[in-house]
């Protein structure tokens, strides 16, 4: 399945003069015990892991095991701490539906404007073929044998 | 849900960085906005939306890098 760069504008920079910037998100569906959301995530090859904001497990119902956390850590060594999460994840185009359960982690924002959404390596990555075409800024996603999942 | 949405995906202006908007069921139009997910769901269902799509927006200074174990 393929999927166009979203574009977005943000203050012009040395790098996006234009203030254009493109990111590759997909549609996701994250289905827990109590109700299903519908977000738009940013793939992120270079995320060690599947980082959903709190708010949405809380939102879903995902089965949130607090024993179980790990510190993130960003390139200027920012950190935040995650929480382990179960949910059932689902990225659907064209005619074909990927459909997983997986533990993710969910992190815990102490401002919702700092909120984001990554499918990194683990949990999401992992299964899949991704190519980012910059050129056409555009980006496919092709299912592996990796993925123990649904594909419909 | 959308397939293959993001194909007809309009930018999204900068007047929203740092929020969670609401797409229409076509993600074609976005018709609402809100601080936290929460009020983006109410907001949308306010505007009539029966099949939203939700996207959180990175602040508008701000550009994404990657978040590693550490």
């Amino acid at each position: 399945m393929k999927f166009t760069y979203q574009q977005y504008i943000s203050p012009a920079s040395p790098t996006a003069p234009s203030g254009i910037v493109y990111r590759p998100v997909v549609p996701l569906r994250i289905i827990g015990t109590a109700a299903a959301v519908f977000s738009w995530a940013t793939v992120d090859t270079g995320s060690d892991d599947t980082l959903l904001p709190l708010s949405v497990g809380y939102l879903v119902g995902a089965k949130l095991d607090a024993s179980q956390t790990w510190n993130l850590e960003g390139i200027a060594g920012q950190t935040l701490s995650a929480v382990l999460g179960e949910v059932t994840l689902e990225v659907r185009g064209g005619n074909q539906i990927f459909r997983w359960l997986q533990k993710v982690g969910f992190v815990d924002f102490s401002n919702p404007q700092d909120e984001v959404f990554l499918l990194g390596h683990a949990g999401c990555l992992d299964y899949f073929r991704i190519t980012c075409d910059g050129h056409r800024r555009e980006l496919e996603i092709d299912v592996t044998p990796a993925l123990l999942g649904q594909v419909i | 849900m959308p397939t293959e949405r993001g194909n007809c995906r309009p930018i999204v202006p900068i007047e929203y960085a740092g929020l969670w908007i609401a797409w229409n069921r076509e993600a074609t139009r976005i018709v609402a906005s809100g601080r936290t997910l929460d009020d983006a769901i109410r907001a949308a269902e306010a505007a009539g939306e029966e099949e939203p799509s939700f996207e959180k927006l990175p602040k508008a200074n701000v550009r994404i890098v990657s978040l590693r174990r550490s």
